[in-house]
């Protein structure tokens, strides 16, 4: 089993590297990726295996980061209160995914840029309960665990792959059961799915709202990491920057989340050199990106590989067959 | 399937490395070897330090401001032999007013560029979130430009400023316009930010408190445009004067758009006014406004050492520095003295500096940090006219 | 000043506002009826058409009357570049790439406005700013009324090339059923960039109209993208009778709740009316219900 030995040893290798690497500021860097990995994924849910665009996706991310901080601020332990942001997320996708999903493309996309919206003003008004403004801060590191006591960035470093890692199985894990088929039918055709006999409704709802509980939960994972919460950080600007992440990396697939997810990570911290240009040339390389790799990242790099496959050595059929699979589908 | 998925992470894993090893040949040196403690190389002939600013976005143009004025305090102290014979070199990053963005610049200049001490940021949200940085990784951190409260609360010893917090000027500016000016009929219009409430409430409490009456208090976002709706309420309150806790963008259209409604009262407001661009973009809606006023270029009996840095800054930027420049040049002046003290960029040694310092003159008068952080300023009261800013009086008038 | 006049006041100000709105919301209207995408660089256009402006009344000394023209027709070509470079490449692609392309489009436009121009606010002079019109006590000033008028004109001149001349009938179609209109000998592509153009210079013309009772700053165009989204969805996607209701509503809703509720909630206001509206009438407040395409 080739392809087993390969994805462990790549998980040894990200598990390995702030060792070798003594480097605070990468490990700093790919924790925020790790953040973002499982922010991506968890937009994936409903926007890749759905097909539908979600414009307003910091809002579960925030109302995660502030469940669980304000818990945590009130004296629940820490690992309780980052388990509670998952409930308290997926009550909020339930509340706003049973009216709102019933629209579809561009209404849907407005319509959670509107939730959104209002969930960052309720997040900056409601004094009482968020501090509005004034941000949160104080919030507590996550309580010793085994080895870990989160006074080093490697221990976060090791929990957030943990949970990147749990999230990858668990997302790949709902594409191939029953419920993936049926969020794949329904991406592709609604109204025959509805025919063949598939709960659209209650498969659109079951997606979202993990889509909201896994936002919710890298929230709580933001918020023990940076320590302090403010309410710009989960406006449209955030809605839109998991999305680019999403859409840069390959929408639909699992490695195109992870990839988008470090991809932008990684780039926008690398483009920092540029200091006032880093935003233009931002810019400029989304438009490149998108209209020189439609397909994504991942899917860029499959057509690559596809290409280095048929001019390079004899493949067998099996193989070169399997590779032909459009790069959009989840794999 | 699953392997081409291998393949694409351990990809993706190559090329992260790879940028990150470009990255930090572009920083000097090995940060994690000389460590947390010690700071830039003692035996290097430079000390670097940091800025972080917002350089893109929305309120870039502070953060240029910032960064004009530090930029020319670094120039100057090196001009003059540097310190203690090092050379001091500052690397600017942007934070783009986003607090995630903040916590990973100070990330990157602690330990990749191994700064000796940091100085940021102007939002208050994004100095928040990088204090949480700076002190775990034992770094100074010194702002001059953020005012909300908490910053210098108890319980944070790398945490410093050289500008007054908000419960300063909202009380000094209630006493002065209930007191002085007997105006008791006030209505507010506030930014929804932290600068915003916190100086409207603040003001609130103490005008109250000395018999004033707010009217009301209306909130607008930052970035809003109308605030035709907010004036029209206030046009029907009538007040003696309207008092706007704000920055000079949304603070101009706020002016001309009652202008235009024939709202006229008594203007009043924050330091965030002391701009010269300020006047100029209300096109004359803004004569006769009174705000507070944390450095006023050519105000030199109140601020007696500011006379070459507002004559050198002209003859540089072929403009007047505002308070945001004026703040940075101190503070970038304040950390060189510092490092000065300390006798190398050794962290902890600039923090035990930064706490003895003591009257060390500046341009916004002399500065000492009390055990939270925080250095005691003056203030001005200042009027608009014909454009420009005319002082009025100062925070001894209130008492 | 008493309550009828305040609340004629406050209706004055829902309407100046309304008018502006209507104009930005045209060219995001018609791209998204007829490409079936959302044009995230639309407020960046506003933003193009005040800066080109302040460039042209400060730097060359043009009399304020001549750049508005001027200014549109070089934001109009500039809409037709982003379109050939950003969108065109796209449309054969999934519709969601064309959102991507437009994020990126506006990252670039609005830090490519501060290279050149600074991140400093900027004021555009207007020659009808110091008069005042009084009616029944409430207030107008002359470049508020200069707006509603110049916006009136635009919206009668664009609503009527729309249902009633040969390119309105095309752009039309082309909205309405892009293959079919081509079948037809529509030339699509020439529909487009036309569209393009057009919806680009009444988003500037917006942005020219209120750059004097604003500021202009490079990220001015970002909140009117988003009141252009909920324009558009309140009149449904595609509508141009609908936008002109759409926009007029929202102005008028925002500045009710702002003046008679909460200036700090007066947004979600905005909001929830629209995700209401969605909800009970996703084809708009005045729009047809349209059956679905299978």
């Amino acid at each position: 089993m080739k392809k087993k030995w390969l994805l462990i040893i790549c998980a040894i290798l990200f598990f390995i590297f702030p060792f070798i690497i003594h480097n605070n500021y990468f490990v700093h860097i790919m924790i925020m990726a790790g953040i973002n990995v499982i922010l991506v994924l968890s937009l994936n849910l409903i926007s890749g295996f759905v097909g539908q665009i979600s414009l307003g996706h910091a809002a579960f991310f925030g109302i995660g980061a502030y469940a669980s901080a304000l818990l945590a601020l009130r004296g629940v332990p820490v690992w309780l209160s980052m388990a509670a942001s998952i409930p308290v997320a997926a009550v909020f996708g339930v509340l706003v995914g049973y009216p709102v999903l019933r629209l579809r493309g561009h209404f849907f996309a407005i319509a959670t840029l509107g939730f959104g919206e209002i969930v960052h003003l309720v997040l900056n008004n409601w004094i009482d309960l968020t501090h509005g403004p004034m941000g949160l801060s104080g919030i507590p590191r996550p309580e010793k665990i085994f080895v870990l006591d989160f006074s080093s960035k490697i221990h976060y470093y090791i929990m957030i792959l943990f949970f990147v890692i749990v999230t990858i199985y668990f997302s790949q894990r709902l594409i191939n059961s029953k419920v993936g088929r049926a969020l794949v039918a329904i991406r592709t055709d609604e109204v025959t799915a509805t025919a063949m006999g598939v709960d659209v409704t209650y498969y659109k709802m079951l997606a979202f709202t993990w889509s909201a509980a896994l936002a919710g939960f890298a929230g709580a994972n933001y918020a023990h990491f940076v320590l302090f919460l403010s309410p710009e950080t989960f406006k449209l600007a955030g809605s839109i920057n998991i999305l680019l992440m999403l859409l840069i990396g390959g929408i639909g697939s699992i490695s195109g989340a992870v990839i988008g997810g470090l991809f932008i990570t990684v780039l926008s911290e690398y483009l920092r050199a540029f200091a006032e240009y880093q935003m233009f040339i931002y810019g400029v390389l989304i438009v490149v990106v998108v209209v020189f790799a439609p397909k994504g990242l991942s899917g860029l790099i499959v057509d690559v590989a596809r290409k280095v496959n048929l001019t390079g050595a004899k493949k067998d059929h099996k193989e070169g067959a399997k590779t032909h699979e459009p790069a959009n589908t989840a794999d | 399937m699953k392997k081409k998925f291998v393949i694409l992470l351990s990809v993706i894993f190559l090329v992260g490395v790879f940028l990150t090893g470009c990255g930090s040949q572009a920083g000097e040196g090995t940060g994690q070897e000389t460590g947390q403690e010690t700071g830039s190389n003692e035996t290097a002939d430079t000390i670097t330090i940091g800025g972080i600013f917002p350089l893109t976005s929305g309120s870039a143009y502070q953060g240029q401001s910032f960064k004009r004025g530090i930029s020319m305090a670094i120039d100057e102290v090196n001009g003059d032999g540097g310190v203690n014979g090092a050379e001091l070199k500052i690397i600017f990053e942007d934070d783009k007013s986003i607090p995630t963005e903040g916590v990973n610049a100070a990330e990157k200049l602690i330990t990749q560029d191994n700064v000796s001490a940091i100085l940021a940021n102007f939002n208050s949200s994004v100095t928040l979130a990088v204090r949480a940085v700076t002190e775990r990784e034992k770094v100074v951190q010194l702002t001059p430009g953020s005012t909300a409260d908490s910053i210098t609360e108890p319980g944070h010893p790398y945490m410093f400023r050289n500008l007054m917090p908000n419960s300063f000027q909202g009380p000094q500016l209630a006493k002065f316009v209930t007191k002085k000016l007997n105006l008791k009929n006030v209505a507010i219009i506030a930014e929804n930010t932290d600068y915003g409430r916190s100086g409207a409430e603040q003001y609130k409490e103490t005008a109250e408190g000395l018999g004033a009456n707010i009217m009301a208090v209306e909130y607008y976002n930052h970035g809003d445009k109308d605030f035709y709706a907010q004036l029209t309420k206030f046009k029907n309150l009538n007040p003696d004067a309207v008092f706007i806790a704000g920055l000079i963008t949304e603070g101009a259209q706020i002016l001309k758009q009652a202008r235009d409604l024939g709202l006229e009262t008594q203007w009043l407001g924050l330091g965030g006014f002391t701009n010269d661009k300020f006047a100029e973009l209300a096109e004359g809606a803004a004569e006769g406004m009174i705000h507070v006023s944390y450095f006023e270029p050519g105000a030199y009996e109140y601020f007696p050492e500011s006379k070459e840095f507002v004559e050198n800054y002209n003859e540089k930027y072929g403009m007047n520095p505002d308070m945001y420049a004026a703040n940075g040049y101190e503070a970038a002046k304040i950390l060189a003295e510092a490092i000065r003290m300390a006798g190398s960029g050794e962290r902890e040694k600039i923090r035990e500096a930064m706490t003895q310092i003591k009257d060390l003159p500046g341009i916004c008068g002399p500065t000492t940090f009390d055990e939270n952080g925080q250095a005691s300023k003056g203030l001005l009261f200042v009027r608009i006219e014909d454009g420009k800013r005319v002082p009025i009086g100062s925070e001894k008038d209130t008492k | 000043m008493s309550s009828i006049s305040e609340f004629l006041q406050q209706t004055v100000n829902g309407l100046v506002m309304g008018s502006s709105y209507v104009l930005t919301a045209f060219g995001l209207t018609m791209i998204l009826g007829m490409l079936d995408m959302i044009n995230f660089a639309h407020g960046e256009l506003l933003m193009m058409g005040a800066f080109v402006a302040v460039s042209l009344v400060i730097g060359l000394n043009l009399p304020y009357l001549v750049v508005i023209p001027i200014a549109i027709v070089i934001v109009s070509i500039l809409g037709v570049i982003m379109e050939r470079l950003a969108f065109r490449p796209l449309e054969n692609s999934d519709r969601v790439n064309l959102l991507v392309s437009s994020l990126g489009v506006s990252i670039l436009l609005q830090n490519g406005v501060q290279l050149i121009w600074g991140p400093d606010p900027r004021n555009l002079p207007s020659p009808f700013a110091n008069t005042q019109f009084t009616f029944a006590g409430a207030v107008l000033s002359g470049h508020r009324l200069f707006v509603v008028v110049v916006s009136l004109v635009l919206i009668g001149i664009l609503y009527y090339v729309i249902q009633r001349t040969k390119l309105g009938i095309a752009m039309r179609s082309c909205a309405f059923d892009m293959e079919t209109a081509k079948l037809m000998g529509i030339k699509a592509r020439t529909i487009i960039v036309m569209t393009f153009a057009i919806g680009s210079g009444l988003g500037a013309a917006a942005g020219i109209l209120l750059a004097p009772i604003f500021s202009v700053y490079p990220t001015m165009g970002v909140a009117a993208t988003v009141k252009a989204f909920v324009v558009v969805l309140l009149g449904g996607i595609g509508n141009v009778t609908g936008a002109i209701a759409g926009g007029f509503t929202l102005g008028l809703v925002e500045t009710y709740a702002a003046g008679y509720w909460s200036s700090e909630y007066k947004d979600v206001v905005a909001f929830l009316i629209m995700i209401l509206v969605l909800l009970f009438k996703p084809e708009g407040l005045f729009g047809k219900n349209v059956q679905e395409k299978v």
